[in-house]
């Protein structure tokens, strides 16, 4: 079905729709499927081909493959569906607004589909699906699990966040990644004090000045910052929300680089930036608790914070970012991955091939490098 | 968790060997070249560690160098203190290890 609308898409959006409202309505033809529901699974399998024509094969991101599976036996069943639930289904399940969504719109003269994005070819250059992480280099397979969990990363990454853009997070990550190269936070490091060292780091930035320096400064030495460093950056204007999404991406960054650096591959490179807002969501239970950073107590973790946390114990370390929730689950994807799975932490007998002892010996050895107390 | 006896201060040098733990040496070793800025000792760490190592452990190995890069940078850019419960657990190692030399150990009272 997906083909052949495509092919009608093609040659015209209004014939598409009729095409496809016709083609989804119950085989019995007793009735029609209101236009609003077709427009929303119009949505559901077209959404991505509307962006990205040139894209084959079904948006993995979308509910196409279910809802063709649900089509094609309602149409199959549709006389043995009782009728008062087919009425109801047509009523709530539709869903598609195509005059008050307030999105920018591009009428269709022949009165299609009503609502169409006007920036179709500036979307398709940006928000193309997040390819897989490229090993070029590495001569030994990569498991799965790592592949897909830095491709959630490098995704997490690119897309807007809660409250930096796309385009500011993988600034935050370029920056990540070249502090692991510049003159000033080398000199810097080997200095008595980082303050006694002045000057500007390497490389052209998109961000500000003083922000670039926050992201140097937790990437290149941070075992020598210090509450009167963190007090200093927020009096000097950085929102603590935006600081701790920054620590999200700065860090998520430094770690794909240093397991490239082990493995003895180049960095994976960043994606482009995903379009669209920040949430500006923050956690109303977010309170200060002995940390710098607000944090949300697991006995306070509820609503759309409910999945933060597991049961059990939950140490602080899995807390620290709960100020910006989405990178909570992004940590916990980066360590269930890479070290164990965090409900598994707490069993010694958890391993992967390497055995527990080795993983903590290998661990404490590399904190121990970066001077981390915790 | 094996029965063994491990001697922890291999991981803040302060005495080198296995550790107790099988290729401990090795991986310590492999820790520092990754953590250092010497490319070709961390290649010829790398050469050595592939060789006793399974592919997958050798994978396993530097995906924890990668987690440790991420929670460390975490824990001291957030400020946070280390929790009573694993305090108490740890006291006599971190004693012995000298932690309270780092910095970060002033985001813990009392550490």
């Amino acid at each position: 079905m997906v083909s052949d609308l495509r092919r009608r898409r093609d040659e015209g959006l209004p014939s598409a729709i009729q095409w496809f409202r016709t083609a989804t309505s119950p085989a019995s033809g007793t009735s029609v499927i209101p236009r609003p529901q077709v427009l929303s699974r119009y949505y559901v399998l077209m959404n991505r081909y509307e962006h990205d024509p040139g894209y084959s094969g079904t948006d993995p991101c979308s509910s196409a493959p279910w809802f063709l599976v649900g089509v094609n036996w309602c149409r199959s069943h549709a006389a043995t569906l009782p009728s008062s639930l087919r009425a109801r289904g047509s009523a709530r399940r539709g869903g598609v607004d195509t005059g008050s969504s307030g999105a920018t719109t591009d009428r269709d003269p022949a009165g299609g589909l009503g609502v169409r994005c006007s920036r179709t070819a500036e979307l398709s250059a940006i928000d193309r699906r997040t390819d897989d992480p490229n090993y070029t280099g590495a001569d030994v397979p990569i498991r799965s699990d790592l592949v897909a969990t830095h491709r959630f990363l490098l995704d997490h990454i690119r897309s807007p966040g809660t409250w930096w853009t796309g385009t500011e997070r993988v600034a935050i990550a370029a920056a990540s990644r070249a502090a692991a190269s510049c003159r000033l936070c080398r000199d810097r490091k080997g200095a008595v004090s980082p303050n006694a060292v002045r000057g500007r780091h390497d490389g052209t930035h998109e961000l500000p000045e003083d922000v670039v320096d926050v992201v140097h400064r937790i990437r290149s030495d941070p075992a020598r910052l210090s509450r009167e460093w963190f007090d200093g950056v927020i009096a000097g204007g950085l929102d603590v929300g935006r600081y701790v999404e920054l620590v999200g991406v700065t860090t998520m960054t430094a770690g794909m680089d240093y397991f490239a650096r082990a493995i003895g591959i180049a960095p994976l490179p960043l994606p482009e930036p995903r379009g669209g807002e920040p949430s500006r969501q923050r956690p109303a239970a977010a309170k200060l608790e002995g940390a710098w950073v607000p944090m949300i107590a697991p006995e306070n973790a509820r609503g759309a914070e409910a999945d933060l946390y597991g049961d059990g114990f939950v140490p602080n370390i899995m807390r620290a970012l709960s100020l910006v929730p989405d990178e909570v689950r992004a940590l916990q994807r980066s360590t269930n991955a890479h070290y164990v799975p965090v409900a598994q932490i707490p069993d010694p007998t958890a391993r992967r091939a390497l055995d527990r002892a080795q993983m903590e010996l290998l661990a404490a050895r590399v904190s121990a490098l970066n001077e981390c107390f915790y | 968790m094996s029965g063994g006896t491990a001697d922890l201060r291999a991981i803040t040098a302060s005495v080198e060997g296995d550790a107790g733990v099988e290729h401990g040496a090795l991986l310590v070793a492999f820790a520092n070249a990754v953590q250092g800025d010497d490319d070709a000792r961390l290649a010829a760490t790398r050469r050595t560690l592939r060789a006793v190592l399974s592919p997958e452990a050798f994978v396993d190995a530097c995906a924890i160098v990668g987690a440790f890069n991420v929670v460390d940078r975490i824990a001291d850019a957030t400020g946070i203190p280390l929790d009573p419960m694993l305090a108490a657990m740890t006291g006599d190692v971190r004693q012995e290890l000298g932690l309270a030399g780092f910095r970060s150990s002033a985001n813990t009272p009392g550490a």
